[in-house]
């Protein structure tokens, strides 16, 4: 029975794969398809030619929309072969709780990911206005918390000294002036 | 050809080169030696500092990352049985096993020979192979490089990760994004939307450590992973810390044999270096007198696929300079640092830029001894690196990523097209679109917009001239060769892991 429950899980896992990649293939063909439709619009010509600028990009785009199409029908007869040999077998009753997890890791990844970009756009701000010396120890402590920091004085300190010394060598040796920060200038 | 060779070994004898390649074993080592970071993430990031300096010091710098980074796997997966990198799978295997039995020095030892010993062998063949092929390749024209160029994208292959299709429309990306820009052959101005800083295209650099390097901090982040656990490692007593004059006579055999199987598969621009520590690593235990031992901590298990996996990065190179064709993801972005130094890899190189080009012959040789001191020396050192935490390697490894896409064009719009990549790169690892195919793309891209749109005009928009130039049609034949056997060698690959004692 145990047995039987893992591999019911295995196979939801394996739906829910091929599901994404049913997705993302329609997803992809819609992209490409709008892409292809446009290009014209989005290659400005100076002089003529007789190869058009746009011809290659054109074809690569066909070329992509053929794959997305057979990346989809390749998930979709996958997806109708798994749902032929998990009938019969011990439902999803079973693995409901497998599947909640899966959930649950989704909402926690989408919320560090929100939360790492968020801070890096925040640094390029950050960058602008008060430079690099000043908003990189904020970046680099505010990742760390992400990533688990516990003792954040001894961090800050550390990164503090990181920052002088990356900026120093940056501007000595490979003559590179890091953002200074328009409000100070 | 030897004087050349002493020529150029002379010309790297430098206190700057000789500087250069150490920190690049060394930095090469200690990135590959951290989980969740590998070689060519290092070479990403210090890819912009190859700006600088001649490419006498840049160009063998990152060389030193890239073969370091492979022994630097190994540690991980002989001292934590975390392979680095998928090659690394098969070191794990006899590997950890030795440092279970408290004898972790000479499984480290014992992978360190085979990657100095594999590396050596293929850096000899790059040497001997790559000057006379170039004779033979001059002879290219647009048409033979259009389907030379087709050849090197069933590179695609062997690094796509699960899925070769998704590899192939990373690819294709790749080439859409490499036209954004003003076009290099008829002058119009493509998908700028008006944006006048994507004029001169996507900068290679922002792209590559974005879609490399933030994925993975991102990745570590979403996992919630903490501290890294500390656990006590024990190098051994004197014999059980080091290989032994006895032991490596005894696997001189199986040394030669890995070596000559790396090498032939990473000359082939398509395999990579997992089918070769796979095979080499199958055949090491066929061989063996004792093949039962094999997966309980036997010294042949952790020096054949580290010689083999190691013979592949020299002759990766074969291709990359005599054709202008990367053998790997590595080698792709190790062709931009010589683009970005205003040397064009292909048969034109060897004429050139001889002294170059024989510059980097030399300190081949040289990053091998180097690799072997530094890395021997330091093998508490590695240890220690192993186990340092997260959240220091990786809020590290963001702000090196901002500062290199920095230093380009001191523009924030890089930046920008960094973070952008970076969220690309990791929405491509979660759905399993691997990131290297899209690099390769890229990068190869405007040489086969070029070679096509040369190729057409000769032809006046005819498609036969493909069938009409016999060198064209054996590079086509090639290539759907090529890809039949990638297919061919995944499927063998995968009864290969299922085969192997667990």
């Amino acid at each position: 029975m145990a047995r039987i429950n893992q591999e019911v899980f295995l196979d939801t896992n394996q739906q829910r794969r091929l599901r994404i990649d049913l997705g993302i293939s329609l997803a992809l063909i819609a992209i490409f398809s709008f892409v292809y439709i446009n290009i014209d619009k989005w290659v400005i010509t100076n002089l003529p030619f007789t190869i058009s600028p746009a011809d290659f990009p054109r074809l690569v785009t066909g070329i992509l929309i053929a794959i997305s199409g057979l990346l989809g029908v390749i998930s979709f007869c996958a997806l109708s072969s798994l749902k032929r040999r998990q009938n019969g077998k011990v439902h999803v009753g079973d693995c409901d709780l497998a599947c909640e997890c899966e959930e649950g890791l989704s909402s926690r990844q989408l919320m560090s990911l929100g939360l790492y970009i968020g801070i890096l756009l925040l640094y390029i701000v950050g960058l602008n206005y008060i430079g690099f010396v000043y908003s990189t120890p904020i970046a680099m402590f505010l990742i760390a918390k992400i990533l688990g920091l516990k003792k954040w004085i001894i961090g800050m300190i550390c990164y503090i000294i990181f920052v002088v010394t990356l900026n120093y060598f940056v501007f000595e040796f490979m003559h590179v002036i890091l953002p200074t920060g328009t409000l100070f200038e | 050809m030897i004087a050349e060779i002493v020529t150029g070994l002379i010309s790297v004898v430098t206190l700057e080169s000789i500087g250069a390649i150490a920190f690049g074993v060394f930095v090469g080592t200690m990135f590959g030696a951290i989980p969740g970071i590998s070689g060519i993430m290092a070479i990403s990031i210090l890819l912009p500092l190859t700006f600088y300096v001649s490419p006498l010091v840049g160009i063998p710098m990152l060389i030193g990352i890239y073969k370091a980074s492979n022994f630097g796997g190994s540690i991980t997966a002989v001292l934590l049985n975390t392979p680095g990198a998928p090659p690394a799978v098969c070191t794990a295997m006899d590997g950890f096993p030795l440092t279970q039995q408290g004898k972790a020095g000479k499984g480290l030892d014992a992978a360190l020979v085979g990657s100095v010993f594999g590396d050596s062998f293929s850096n000899i063949l790059l040497i001997l192979v790559a000057a006379p092929l170039s004779y033979i390749t001059l002879k290219v024209g647009p048409v033979e490089q259009f389907c030379l160029i087709l050849l090197s994208l069933t590179v695609v292959g062997s690094i796509s990760g699960s899925s070769i299709i998704k590899g192939i429309i990373s690819a294709g990306l790749g080439l859409l994004l490499a036209t954004v820009g003003v076009s290099g052959t008829t002058g119009a101005i493509r998908f700028t939307f008006g944006i006048p800083e994507l004029m001169s295209g996507i900068a290679l650099i922002p792209m590559v450590i974005g879609l490399l390097c933030l994925p993975e901090v991102i990745h570590q982040a979403c996992s919630g992973l903490g501290n890294t656990l500390q656990t006590k490692l024990n190098l051994g007593s004197a014999d059980d810390s080091r290989v032994t004059w006895c032991e490596f006579k005894r696997c001189l055999p199986i040394l030669f044999r890995s070596s000559i199987i790396g090498s032939l598969l990473g000359a082939m621009p398509g395999l990579g270096a997992s089918p070769a520590a796979f095979m080499a690593y199958s055949e090491a235990r066929r061989t063996s007198k004792t093949p039962e031992k094999f997966g309980t901590g036997m010294i042949e298990g952790v020096m054949a696929p580290e010689a083999a996996n190691n013979a592949v990065t020299g002759s990766a190179m074969i291709p990359m300079l005599t054709l202008g064709i990367p053998g790997d993801d590595v080698t792709a972005v190790l062709m931009g640092a010589f683009l970005i130094q205003g040397l064009t890899p292909g048969p034109n190189i060897f004429f050139e830029n001889t002294a170059i080009v024989y510059g980097i012959f030399g300190s081949l040789i040289i990053c091998d001894v180097l690799m072997y001191i530094i890395a021997k020396s330091g093998f508490k050192v590695w240890i220690r690196i192993t186990q340092l935490p997260k959240h220091v390697i990786f809020s590290a490894v963001t702000i090196f990523a901002f500062v290199g896409t920095y230093t380009i064009n001191q523009s924030l719009f890089d930046i920008l097209c960094l973070i952008t990549f970076g969220f690309l790169g990791y929405m491509m690892r979660r759905f399993d679109f691997s990131a290297g195919p899209l690099i390769i793309g890229f990068i190869l891209g405007p040489i086969l917009e070029r070679s096509f749109d040369q190729t057409m005009t000769l032809s006046d928009g005819s498609y036969m001239i493909f069938l009409t130039h016999p060198f064209a049609v054996i590079l086509l034949l090639l290539t759907a060769g090529s890809v039949f056997s990638i297919v061919r060698s995944r499927m063998r690959r995968n009864r290969l892991v299922q085969n192997l004692p667990k």
